[in-house]
């Protein structure tokens, strides 16, 4: 029995040291005793004791993750106030403080690329995860999907240990299984052996699967995602023959057409995207102009919400746009596109004068604009928005290219290996990190066909659909544990780095493979060796450094020049099956919560709102008002939607502004195994997506099923007249540049009380600009203040009653007509008014103000007569009515930010302008003598906006931004007339409309 | 024979010609009657009617105790509330109880001020009543509080840190207003029971109820001195009584008028409410009056003339509500703030409607019966009017609280729905009131016997009852 265990001894060479040294405190015997009541599975096998329960011991290197949770889950954990003991280190890492954060730069891999990230850890655990700001995906903001993994990382729900059918197993137990069969598959030269696995972005992970390849020639390889980038590629392949990646300087483009392209948030780079386009959008005077972007789609989505013009459209439909597009460019504007003849093919009126004036608006801003597709659009229509962008000048300016690497067609690779799975061809599947029991087509029964294979051994995170019906199951490490790398959209490499070691038995891809070559090792062996090789001789410094700054300099892509050969693009068209008139057409999307299934687990993501939707802990079936009516569907009416011969029963949504005669069908619901959050939440919709149909398909759809209850955090969505989300064209502005301020009658802010408490005349005085003019509402911002703020979620039940705890919210609201709605999103945090009404009215002085303008909230003294919340004309605070935290495992709490309160039941809570974080600055600026600069705070929702929509500063400082915005003519604060003077003040929203379009 | 003129008709409680005057209490009874009609219900063993009634009230007392332990140990999330609507039926019962306590006050008070004698046959347990109402209303901002544990933290208690609770909040007003109407309201109740303890324990056939009411009538000895000191007393609570029949609920309309919702932030709250919690107050009373009179045999003390009267009371202070109803409809169209306009409409035409429109035939159309006589005096109708009113005035406060659940930003409008916890909370409240009542039924004389039998003809030294008709004798 050892009674100290230091890695150093198991693991050569080292990162940082800091985050190890934590396992010292293991020493003392009375914490053991203690921590292993807790934890009986973390320590046991450390103490060499036999394993306590199912789950069993840990590697060793659980002791870091478990240290940090130690400091305040020590103790009684049942009662209410636990006794928790701290225990100082015995040796003391440099730089490390106990109290403050430390911050270190990892990569997120998602939708095959990576994404550099910056992650601040408390003792040892990762708590927040912010954006790298070198790192040319990010530049410092993140996108939602970031901020909920670190919640990923403490799921309770992961899988901890390996497990051969119902039985837990050991990995050594699992490598002695192995051996002997890679000594037999090693003979045949892996005949009957096949890879599953996700598309990856790591160089290092790719040059491990192919030593796989070359060590076992006859094996297959199958990279599969549900939501690929299949078309794009193929569509680059028609246009230019090879793969490309197109990389984008939306900055650059003064006028943007997607079609059906949510490039704000669902196509890939999209952080990026978003910042370049919220650059070009961004007026601050009326000397400056705005991009323009024109959206042809069927969803309803952010990026439609955000187009000075829109046309809605069935999926097949907005091909035939770009097909009009292209006859009209080429017949009007003579256009080049290798000579041939376009057709405009049928379009309604409505439709054809979009195209005209679009058309004109392109040839005019040739070599500043850009043609995009959506990934869900057939391959011809990327293969001709190449062209047209091309023919348009924009390639060099605002569009390059760069070889796709990793351009396997996934369809096709899954469809071929289920083949193969059929045929008896695969006796020995390894499925590494993905799901395809359940998000693989549905005309493959994945299910059925694994059945056929002898051996399936299955790497994932959760014990999932997959891994159930798998012989063995490998659980996989969080990216936040574990080495490795990944290139940006743009090939930016960098290294990721854990924050914390495993925390169960974990193990990541990269370790796996290296066990099949018979040289298993850790992946912080396997990095170094990769780098080694890569670097020639291993440099310590270079590595140092490359940790240090996230990114790894001049390792982006090499841009290609190349002219696409028209006439296939052409003959791609011509190919073209006409689409079917009349009939619905079923478009399958990401979720904007659980993307394809992969968060489902997650609580935060299932009650964040869908952008569009506002609907929570469930998908639906989107259908537009005039379908829905035609169907004789009300909104929450269970529907049976057909696609392929296939039903599914599925709640309905009316979307006002979804285009007619489509269904949308939100993926990544109805799972069945994914944990206590994710189970049986919502509708399966990959039961209908067949290797035909992955984004487009023939559908119907029937009434009568019964009823549903959808669940919104918004539950009226039009704004009322109301002068609360005011709204201009450019036109207006230049004309009038307050006219946002003349939509409202205030009269002049005056009180009866002359506040000698506090002199708002000293700086620093806080506040907060929101311009609505690039808020894209991604609600990144509302996960990241959850993050920060440990907001806890409350599930469905009460969200339905009106009780969820989002301090800060977005409100989306229809414009227009039910039909052709218009969307706008005004996020609402606190707006700490200097008059507040909020602290007028509690009668303990649980709300009171601080000197610097923060309207603070005392949880220790607030008895919860709600009398605040009732007089916030905002409605900014949330009240505790339960103990939404009685029931959350204790390994939840490891998440949480030490540095914010966590509340009890009973208290009203809400936005704090994150002043942990102002006194963190705060304290630094004193300890340092000088003054806090600008921009040196940001609050959690600020630091993530990826348009940088939320900008938070001294108000009194001229120089600061916030200052700045505060004085442009576009500034307004909400409900001026109450005199509640707030701090938080909003920019008034501008569109560009192209005025042809009105006068066709 | 008798030489006396007889006095012309009609007769009235209040008339302007003391020939006029009714008699206060019909049957040409004595001091004796009186004394011995009031204390029957104490001293005789309890009927079964009041042993059916308080036991229902005890279990609903006892299904409200349930209910507050649940809140207390799980959290106000058993109830409706949200956001936007952080208060519900918890504000709405009590603001209900406050206004019923109202009345009590009034008959006690500032009839005693205006020198309306008819009075006299009713207040005891009207004042009672507001008593009770009180600790009902008392209940409710106590168990709405999140941590009801840290509930200290709203009083003035000094303490090393010099933390004081928030002096411009509404909420702290109510506390030292209610506080300050309780206090009153019980000393005020006791003093005047005095004299009539004193009667209960001459009377006393038991040691216990000798000693127990011997205790509580300190020493009563009906000498003259007593009787001075006892009507300066009197005066003197009923002087500062007065005042706050007006101003408890004008502090309690604060808890709304003093906010920014539109719909809560009128100046018209203070007179309102009090005229509402006057007119549900009188309600209340005209309820238990007439089960009471009819069940303890006291029609000839609570006589029709007196329940007449409060009738008249109710349609004078409902026209008042009704006046107010109008008013707020016409001033939020004059003020031409669209939010308020909006509030209005929603509230004749939204979600809430149903309650806005038993609301209005609640309170302005029911009591418009009793501009005619007949119904004034018709036993049935008033009662069902006077429950019908309070019902009203329930949801007047209802539909006021619920102004909150679509206010300023649409995003944030919500609906709010009740549920069983809340609703038994209510019942149990009332089953708190009326336990608490039938006590005081059985262990304490309902009438004032003393004042009662101040008004009785023969107790007139100048010999003005009925004409001048000694008791006893025919007319």
């Amino acid at each position: 029995m050892e009674d100290r265990v230091t890695p150093e001894s198991k693991t050569p060479g080292n990162g940082r040291a800091q985050w190890r040294s934590l396992e010292e405190l293991s020493g003392s015997s009375e914490y053991r005793e203690h921590a292993e009541t807790e934890f009986p599975d973390y320590f046991a096998e450390a103490l060499d004791l036999p394993p306590v329960a199912e789950n069993a011991a840990l590697s060793r290197r659980s002791f870091l993750g478990v240290m940090g949770a130690s400091l305040a889950l020590t103790g009684l954990a049942g009662c209410q106030r636990p006794l928790a003991k701290i225990l100082p280190y015995s040796k003391l890492p440099e730089d490390l403080l106990p109290g403050v954060p430390q911050s270190y730069a990892t990569v997120m891999q998602f939708r095959g690329m990576g994404e550099g990230i910056l992650v601040t850890s408390n003792e040892g655990r990762p708590t927040k995860i912010e954006g790298n700001p070198d790192h040319p995906s990010s530049l410092g903001a993140t996108h939602s999907y970031a901020q909920a993994s670190i919640l990923q990382l403490y799921d309770p729900d992961r899988s901890q240990f390996p497990t051969e059918g119902n039985a837990s197993r050991t990995w050594e137990e699992w490598n002695a299984w192995l051996t002997p069969k890679l000594t037999t598959l090693r003979a045949d030269g892996g005949r009957g052996l096949a890879f599953l696995s996700l598309p990856t972005a790591s160089p290092t992970l790719r040059a491990k699967r192919a030593e796989v390849m070359a060590a076992f020639p006859n094996a297959r390889w199958v990279d599969y995602e549900p939501l690929n980038r299949d078309n794009a590629i193929e569509g680059s392949r028609l246009a230019y023959g090879r793969p490309f990646r197109q990389q984008l300087a939306l900055d650059q483009a003064e006028v943007i057409v997607s079609l059906d392209s949510d490039f704000l948030f669902v196509e890939p780079n999209s952080v990026r995207h978003a910042r370049d386009y919220g650059r070009r959008r961004r007026v601050a005077s009326t000397q400056d102009s705005m991009n323009r972007l024109y959206v042809v789609e069927t969803v309803f989505s952010i990026t439609g919400s955000m187009a000075d013009h829109r046309l809605r459209l069935a999926p097949t439909q907005v091909a035939e746009v770009a097909r009009a597009l292209a006859a009209t460019l080429t017949g009007q504007h003579s256009m080049y596109l290798g000579g041939e003849t376009w057709s405009a093919g049928t379009l309604s009126d409505r439709a054809q004068v979009f195209v005209a004036t679009l058309a004109r608006d392109l040839a005019e801003h040739r070599g500043r604009s850009v043609v995009l597709a959506g990934g869900s659009q057939p391959p011809e229509v990327h293969a001709l928005a190449m062209a047209l962008n091309h023919a348009l000048g924009n390639v060099g300016p605002v569009v390059r290219y760069t070889l796709e690497p990793y351009p396997a067609q996934q369809r096709e690779g899954i469809a071929g290996l289920a083949k193969a799975m059929d045929t008896g061809q695969v006796n020995f599947l390894v499925v590494l990190g993905g799901n395809p029991a359940y998000d693989a087509p549905a005309d493959i029964d994945f299910t059925a066909r694994m059945r056929k294979v002898p051996d399936v051994a299955c790497l994932s995170f959760y014990r999932d659909e997959t891994a159930e019906k798998a012989n063995w199951h490998l659980p996989e490490t969080h990216f936040l544990e574990t080495w490795g790398d990944a290139e940006a959209w743009d090939g930016t490499r960098s290294i990721q780095q854990p924050l914390i070691a495993p925390m169960y038995q974990g193990k990541s891809e990269l370790e796996v493979l290296s066990m099949f070559l018979g040289r298993p090792l850790d992946s912080h062996a396997l990095l170094q060796e990769a780098y080694g090789r890569e670097w020639g001789v291993f440099s310590g410094s270079r590595w140092d450094r490359a940790l240090n700054d996230g990114v790894l300099p001049g390792t982006a892509y090499a841009e290609i020049t190349a002219t696409p050969d028209f006439s296939s693009v052409t003959a791609a068209w011509s190919r073209r099956t006409p689409p079917a008139s009349g009939g619905i057409e079923a478009l399958f999307r990401p979720d904007y919560s659980v993307w394809d299934g992969r968060f489902a687990n997650n609580s935060w993501m299932q009650e964040l709102p869908d952008p569009m939707t506002k609907i929570v802990w469930d998908n639906a079936a989107l259908l537009s008002s005039k379908t829905a009516e035609s169907l004789g569907v009300k909104d929450g009416d269970l529907v049976s939607v057909s696609v392929a011969n296939r039903d599914l029963e599925i709640a309905a949504c009316i979307v006002p502004g979804l285009a007619d005669g489509a269904v949308v069908l939100p993926l990544g619901y109805g799972r069945k195994r994914v944990g206590r959050v994710g189970d049986g939440v919502g509708f399966n919709t990959y039961a209908l997506r067949t290797t035909t149909g992955m984004d487009i398909a023939p559908a119907s759809v029937k009434a009568g099923a019964g009823h549903y209850t959808l669940v919104r955090t918004q539950d009226h969505q039009a704004i009322e007249g109301r002068p609360l989300v005011r709204e201009g064209t450019l036109e207006e502005y230049r004309k009038d540049p307050e006219f946002a301020r003349e939509m409202n009658e205030a009269p002049p802010p005056l009180t009866l009380y002359t506040n000698k408490e506090y002199d708002f005349s000293k700086p620093p005085q806080w506040g907060m600009a929101i311009d609505l003019n690039t808020c894209i509402g991604c609600n990144a911002c509302t996960i990241a203040c959850q993050s920060e703020n440990n907001i806890p979620t409350v599930g469905k039940e009460q969200v339905k009653k009106n009780r969820e705890m989002h301090w800060i919210r977005i409100d989306r609201y229809y414009v227009g007509d039910v039909e052709e709605a218009e969307a706008v999103h005004q996020p609402i945090p606190c707006m700490h008014c200097e008059n507040a009404p909020c602290e007028n009215v509690c009668p303990v002085n649980a709300t009171n103000h601080s000197a610097d303008g923060l309207n603070q909230m005392v949880y220790n003294r607030c008895i919860g007569t709600r009398y605040c919340n009732n007089n916030c004309p905002y409605k900014v605070r949330r009240f505790n009515f339960l103990a939404w935290r009685k029931h959350e495992p204790e390994v939840i709490k490891m998440a949480m930010n030490p540095d914010v309160t966590v509340r009890m039941r009973g208290v009203m809570e809400k936005c704090t302008y994150c002043v942990q974080r102002i006194n963190r600055k705060r304290i630094e600026a004193k300890i340092a003598q000088r003054d806090i600069q600008d921009g040196e705070i940001r609050t959690a929702c600020q630091q993530v906006c990826p348009t940088e929509a939320i900008i938070f500063g001294d108000l009194l400082d001229s120089e600061s931004r916030v200052a700045k915005l505060k004085a442009e003519e576009r500034s307004y604060t909400l409900l001026e007339e109450l005199n509640t003077q707030p701090r938080t003040f909003f920019l008034a929203r501008l569109r560009n409309p192209n005025s042809e379009m009105e006068k066709a | 024979m008798s030489t006396a003129t007889v006095p012309p008709e009609p007769r009235e409680m209040v008339p302007d010609d003391p020939r006029r005057r009714l008699t206060l209490v019909q049957g040409r009874h004595s001091f004796a009657d009186i004394t011995r009609m009031v204390c029957a219900p104490v001293e005789e063993p309890a009927t079964r009617g009041w042993w059916v009634g308080f036991g229902i009230a005890s279990m609903c007392l006892g299904l409200f105790v349930a209910m507050v332990v649940y809140l207390v140990l799980v959290g106000i999330g058993i109830w409706g509330l949200n956001s936007p609507q952080g208060w519900g039926f918890d504000i709405t019962n009590f603001v209900w109880w406050v206004g019923i306590g109202h009345a009590g006050t009034l008959i006690s008070a500032i009839l005693y001020l205006f020198r309306q004698k008819w009075r006299t046959a009713i207040n005891r347990f009207a004042e009672a009543m507001t008593i009770f109402a009180v600790i009902c209303a008392l209940m409710f901002p106590t168990i709405h509080v999140g941590r009801i544990w840290m509930l200290w933290m709203a009083l003035p208690i000094p303490n090393w840190e010099a933390i004081w609770p928030q002096f411009r909040s509404p909420l702290l007003w109510d506390v030292f207003a209610v506080g300050t109407y309780f206090t009153v309201s019980v000393i005020f109740w006791y003093m005047g029971l005095i004299p009539d303890l004193a009667t209960l324990r001459d009377r006393a056939k038991s040691k216990v109820r000798w000693l127990v009411y011997g205790i509580l009538a300190m020493g009563w000895r009906g000498s003259a001195r007593h009787w001075a000191n006892y009507e300066k007393a009197y005066l003197i609570l009923a002087g500062i009584s007065t005042p706050l029949v007006l101003s408890v609920h004008s502090i309690v309309s604060f808890d709304f008028a003093v906010s920014v919702i539109p719909g809560w932030h009128t100046t018209i709250f203070p007179p309102y409410f009090v005229a509402g919690a006057i007119f549900s107050g009188f309600a209340m009373v005209m309820t238990l009056a007439i089960v009471a009179r009819r069940a303890f045999r006291l029609t000839d003390v609570i006589t029709i003339d007196h329940l007449d009267n409060m009738n008249k009371i109710m349609l004078a202070t409902g026209m008042m509500v009704g006046y107010a109803y109008s008013m707020e409809f016409f001033i939020s169209w004059y003020s031409g703030n669209k939010y308020e306009m909006f509030t209005f409409v929603n509230r004749a035409f939204g979600p809430y409607a149903w309650a806005y429109w038993i609301m209005i035939t609640c309170n302005v159309l029911v009591p418009q019966i009793f501009w005619f006589r007949k119904n004034r005096r018709s036993i049935p109708i008033m009662f069902v009017a006077s429950i019908l009113i309070n019902v009203g005035m329930w949801f007047e406060r209802f539909v006021i609280i619920m102004s909150l659940s679509r206010d300023f930003l649409p995003s944030s409008w919500g609906y709010y729905k009740p549920t069983w916890v809340e609703i038994c909370t209510l019942i149990g409240s009332l089953g708190l009131f009326f336990t608490l009542f039938f006590l005081f039924l059985r262990f304490l004389p309902m009438v004032a016997m003393a004042e009662v039998k101040n008004v009785l003809p023969q107790a007139d030294p100048h010999g003005h009852g009925e004409g001048g008709v000694p008791p006893g004798e025919p007319a």
